[in-house]
């Protein structure tokens, strides 16, 4: 005997309830209080679980795989509520709740269902991301994002692909769709690391990309450190590569600043 | 100048302990001589002997007049109160232990030993905690108070007008002292190779012949004035916790000159603390002078000024631990003030530490106090209040107190077997806190009478206009003698506790509290590592917070009662550490919060040592859902450690303004460096002036004992740890 349609109507609304749920619920690594780095102001920072890329220098290795033991699943909903902790330092230093990882990129609607209930209580938004994703997630975040800080890391496509696993060009292109909507609303971040993106054709490359992208845009050069990160080779440069990227960078996009 | 002040500096710095017996012997002859008089006179008597006798001391400081002992750090004893090393003490500095051994003679020891008129203070420092009324002392001088004695004795009992009789020999004692003080520096003007040193000389002088007799009529003599006072009331028998007031208060009709000449004027206060700090009462020991600035009247206008900034600056010059300074906060704070007393902490400067007047106010209405009388509160001792010559708030003679995680822990074994949620605990713990409550009223009235009538201060108590009135001691003549102190430690302990038992017993239906306290007793791996785990105070964790709330409200209520019995206003609650958390944890066994016996307990009102693991918004926020105004009317302490890295000074008054402007009530933060503290272990003599908030005192780091450095190294450590993550 076929169900009944209060049968059907029960089982479909659980199915949709379920989905909706899983939909927006995020996977959430840790959430960190007091970052004075992950953007303006005092800021808290959700790291979020999971990243397509693996750079081998990342100091949050343990969010790279897709599940860990030690991360939650949490509705936005929830998770909004349990973020405005802080609002209070959040509204007199100018900071706000920024999306790291991770990649928040790969959790699309859960990130952006989350960032639109932090604008509608009046939180700033930063969003700590590589780019590695669809345009759709791009466009699915944009309207609900104050800052983006955008990782940049080579314009070389067989170094990226070697370093990090991922394809560089859907990066580059997900960053020119940004810029053409508001190049205000970014900043780069370019991270320095040793062995990798020191030598000057290197930093050329990127410089000459991001001068003829938008040479308005201000660029934060993240110097590679070993904290966390007990194995692999060494990431940690020098003071005077730090200073000489500075300079060469800045030829191109004058706001250009070692973020020590 | 600054040269001078430098050389002051090197020399108070450079001293070592040792003991100057001058007030002692002096105080002892005078006592021997003067059996047949009334005990108020004879104390009065032996202060006069005391300042008509003692070396004066011009070389250490030339650039004002007053001493204590004979040189720097040289200990002033006061055997009146006993002669010993306080327990506190020689947790801090444990050079100190067994210092006084073989230094008191024979013959003086033996005379108090057996004499009817020692009240022993444990401490051996008296009673202190109150700061006269500078701000009439500055303006009218002790003319001004004997003019009032004066027109106090037209009338009255005899036991009153022998009082005040006493209260006149001590303030014509202190002008005198002042003559002489004036004399000397005319002599060593005449003998001072040192141009400018002669010069110094000769301004002590011709300010000496004048104040604190008649009104100061310069920056110069109103500071001059403040010091001579000061040290008079520890010389008559105070030895800690005195406090200098409200400075910039009592100095501000002499804000025009410091504001023609700011930099003078903050070496000439630069020279004042180091004469504050050359207080000898227990030698190198921390005393607690504390000094209060800032803050605003009854009207919410800001008091502060130009001699304000001029006590900033100078902080910031001469790297003293004690005096220690405290800024009040309020909305309108001079915007210069605020600035430059962030930059202080972010520096590492470990003070001024913060009092919110917005929070601290309403709670002294709420203990009785008048409010024309609550703006113009101050500190007192190490955190607690007081109003200059209006209230005091005195733990060694009208307080009583606890340490909450020792009461929450008889109470929790007392109901092992009976218990069956944490209130059943909550409601034995607020039976206790009343119990407590109750014998603390009924010893301190009785304990308050004896120390009035065999330990009289006749002078200080001049310098409170109400016992000059009442012809009585200030310890029963003030304004507010029924505010009566309860000092409380451990309560974050007490709380995790309880978070721990809730989660451990009663959350999950598993167990039993006796089978909990037999495995906590044993030290049962298992039990300890799910302690570690419960939710902690401090963490933002609503839970704990929770039942933060439930015990403070539950003492609050346990209190009310107490004092309701006596028809008393509610007890002024301070949450005051100083080193008292390893003295309360040598004397605690092993307890529900996974703390082992013997360990110290938490050293502020803020997260337990290394548990701070969402950072200090979170502390700031558990904090913050206590009721200050209403529980902690003597107030709390917050200890908040920060690495240099989140120090910035923009940041500092981001999180200070956030804190207070929802009801925060005092903060102390403490901008530290692991690396540098290992540094100044290693090599202390190139840190001489690192100075550093311990859990309720300054400190300089390299005198500090073994114990207390691994203690700040540890702090420094686990905040740092926090930050990198």
């Amino acid at each position: 005997m076929p169900p009944s349609d209060e049968v059907l109507v029960e089982c479909t609304t659980a199915w949709y309830n379920a989905t909706m749920v899983a939909r927006y619920s995020l996977k959430v690594g840790r959430v960190q209080r007091f970052c004075l780095k992950d953007g303006p102001g005092i800021r808290t920072t959700v790291f979020l679980q999971g990243c397509p890329l693996h750079c081998w220098w990342c100091h949050n290795a343990d969010l790279q795989t897709a599940s860990s033991s030690s991360a939650r699943t949490v509705h936005a909903d929830g998770l909004a509520e349990e973020l405005m902790r802080d609002a209070r330092y959040w509204a007199r230093s100018g900071g706000g709740v920024t999306l790291s990882g991770g990649e928040p990129l790969q959790q699309a609607d859960a990130c952006a269902a989350l960032l639109r209930q932090l604008g509608e209580r009046g939180v700033h938004r930063c969003v700590d991301t590589s780019g590695a994703a669809e345009p759709r997630a791009v466009a699915a975040l944009a309207p609900h994002t104050d800052l983006w800080l955008y990782d940049l890391k080579t314009m070389d496509a067989a170094a990226c692909r070697e370093a990090t696993d991922g394809e560089l060009e859907p990066m580059l292109q997900n960053l020119r769709t940004l810029v053409a909507r508001d190049a205000r609303k970014i900043r780069i971040r370019m991270p320095l690391i040793r062995g990798f993106n020191t030598a000057r054709p290197a930093l050329e490359a990127i410089g000459r990309f991001l001068g003829e992208l938008d040479r308005s845009l201000p660029l934060d050069i993240l110097p590679g450190h070993d904290v966390n990160r007990p194995d692999g080779p060494p990431a940690t440069v020098s003071r005077a590569q730090c200073e000489e990227a500075e300079r060469i960078l800045r030829q191109h996009v004058p706001c250009t600043e070692v973020c020590w | 100048m600054r040269q001078v002040i430098e050389n002051i500096q090197d020399r108070l710095f450079s001293a070592e302990d040792s003991v100057c017996l001058d007030r002692a012997r002096l105080v002892t002859e005078a006592y021997r001589q003067h059996t047949d008089e009334p005990t108020p006179i004879r104390r009065a008597l032996a202060f006069r002997h005391v300042l008509t006798h003692m070396t004066l001391d011009l070389t250490s400081n030339p650039v004002f007049a007053g001493n204590t002992s004979s040189r720097p750090r040289a200990w002033m004893l006061i055997p009146e109160c006993g002669m010993n090393v306080a327990d506190q003490i020689a947790i801090e500095n444990d050079t100190l232990v067994g210092f006084l051994d073989d230094k008191i003679p024979d013959d003086l020891a033996a005379y108090w030993e057996s004499s009817p008129f020692r009240v022993e203070q444990g401490s051996g420092g008296g009673l202190a905690h109150f700061s006269i009324d500078f701000q009439y002392l500055v303006q009218h001088g002790l003319a001004g108070v004997i003019a009032r004695i004066d027109r106090a004795q037209e009338g009255g009992s005899e036991r009153q007008r022998t009082y005040r009789s006493a209260m006149r020999l001590g303030c014509e004692a202190v002008i005198a002292w002042a003559e002489r003080y004036a004399s000397a520096a005319e002599d060593a003007a005449r003998s001072a190779s040192d141009p400018i040193v002669a010069a110094c000389h000769r301004r002590v002088a011709e300010a000496c012949r004048r104040v604190p007799r008649e009104p100061a009529r310069s920056l110069f003599e109103g500071l001059q004035a403040i010091l001579l006072l000061h040290l008079a009331t520890t010389l008559e028998g105070q030895g800690w916790s005195i406090s200098i007031g409200l400075p910039d208060r009592a100095l501000a009709q002499f804000a025009p000159e410091v504001a023609a000449d700011p930099d003078g004027a903050a070496d000439l206060v630069g020279a004042f603390l180091l004469g504050v700090a050359a207080n000898s009462f227990q030698g190198s020991g921390s005393k607690s002078q504390p000094v209060t600035i800032g803050g605003a009247d009854a009207h919410g206008a800001d008091q502060s000024n130009a001699v304000t900034r001029a006590f900033l600056e100078a902080f910031a010059r001469v790297p003293v631990n004690d005096p220690h300074l405290f800024v009040r906060w309020h909305p309108a704070l001079d915007d210069g003030v605020w600035s430059e007393a962030l930059s202080m902490l972010s520096a590492g400067r470990s003070m001024p530490l913060l009092i919110n007047d917005h929070t601290v106010a309403p709670g002294l209405i709420e203990a009785g106090v008048a409010p024309e009388d609550a703006w113009d509160y101050c500190v007192i001792g190490c955190n607690e209040l007081g109003i200059p010559g209006r209230a005091v708030q005195c733990g060694n003679s009208s307080g009583t107190g606890q340490d909450d995680l020792a009461v929450l822990d008889n109470a929790m074994r007392r109901m092992a077997g009976k218990a069956r949620c944490v209130d059943d605990i909550l409601a034995a713990y607020e039976a206790d806190v009343e119990a407590i409550g109750v014998r603390g009223v009924e010893r301190r009235r009785t304990h308050t009478d004896k120390l009035a009538d065999d330990l009289p201060f006749a002078f200080c108590s001049a310098c409170f206009p109400d016992c000059i009135e009442a012809g009585d001691d200030l310890l029963r003549a003030t304004r507010y003698p029924d505010i009566y102190g309860f000092f409380i430690r451990g309560t974050t302990n007490a709380v995790n506790a309880l978070a721990a038992v809730e989660q451990e017993i009663f959350g999950q239906n598993d167990g039993t509290l006796v089978e909990f306290f037999e495995r906590l007793d044993a030290r049962d791996p298992d039990l300890l590592e799910r302690i570690a785990s419960a939710p902690k105070w401090g963490t933002d964790d609503d839970a704990a917070d929770a039942l933060g709330v439930a015990l403070n409200a539950a003492r609050h209520r346990a209190l009310r009662r107490a004092a309701a019995r006596f028809g008393l206003p509610p007890f002024a609650v301070c949450h005051v550490v100083r080193s008292l958390h390893h003295l309360d944890g040598r004397r605690i066994g092993h307890t529900a919060d996974g703390r082992a016996a013997g360990a110290p307990v938490a050293d502020s009102i803020g997260a337990d040592a290394g548990t701070a693991s969402e950072g200090p918004t979170a502390v700031l926020n558990s904090v913050l859902k206590l009721n200050a105004a209403r529980w902690f009317t003597g107030i709390y302490n917050l200890n908040l450690t920060l690495p240099r890295s989140q120090a910035d000074p923009a940041l500092l008054r981001c999180l200070a303004d956030a804190f207070f402007a929802d009801g925060g009530q005092e903060l102390q933060i403490a901008v530290l460096d692991a690396a540098m503290l290992r540094e100044a272990q290693k090599s202390p003599e190139r840190f001489r002036d690192l100075v550093v908030r311990i859990a309720g005192l300054n400190a300089r780091f390299v005198e500090l004992s073994a114990l207390e450095q691994q203690e700040v190294i540890r702090r420094a450590e686990s905040c740092e740890s926090v930050a990198r993550r």
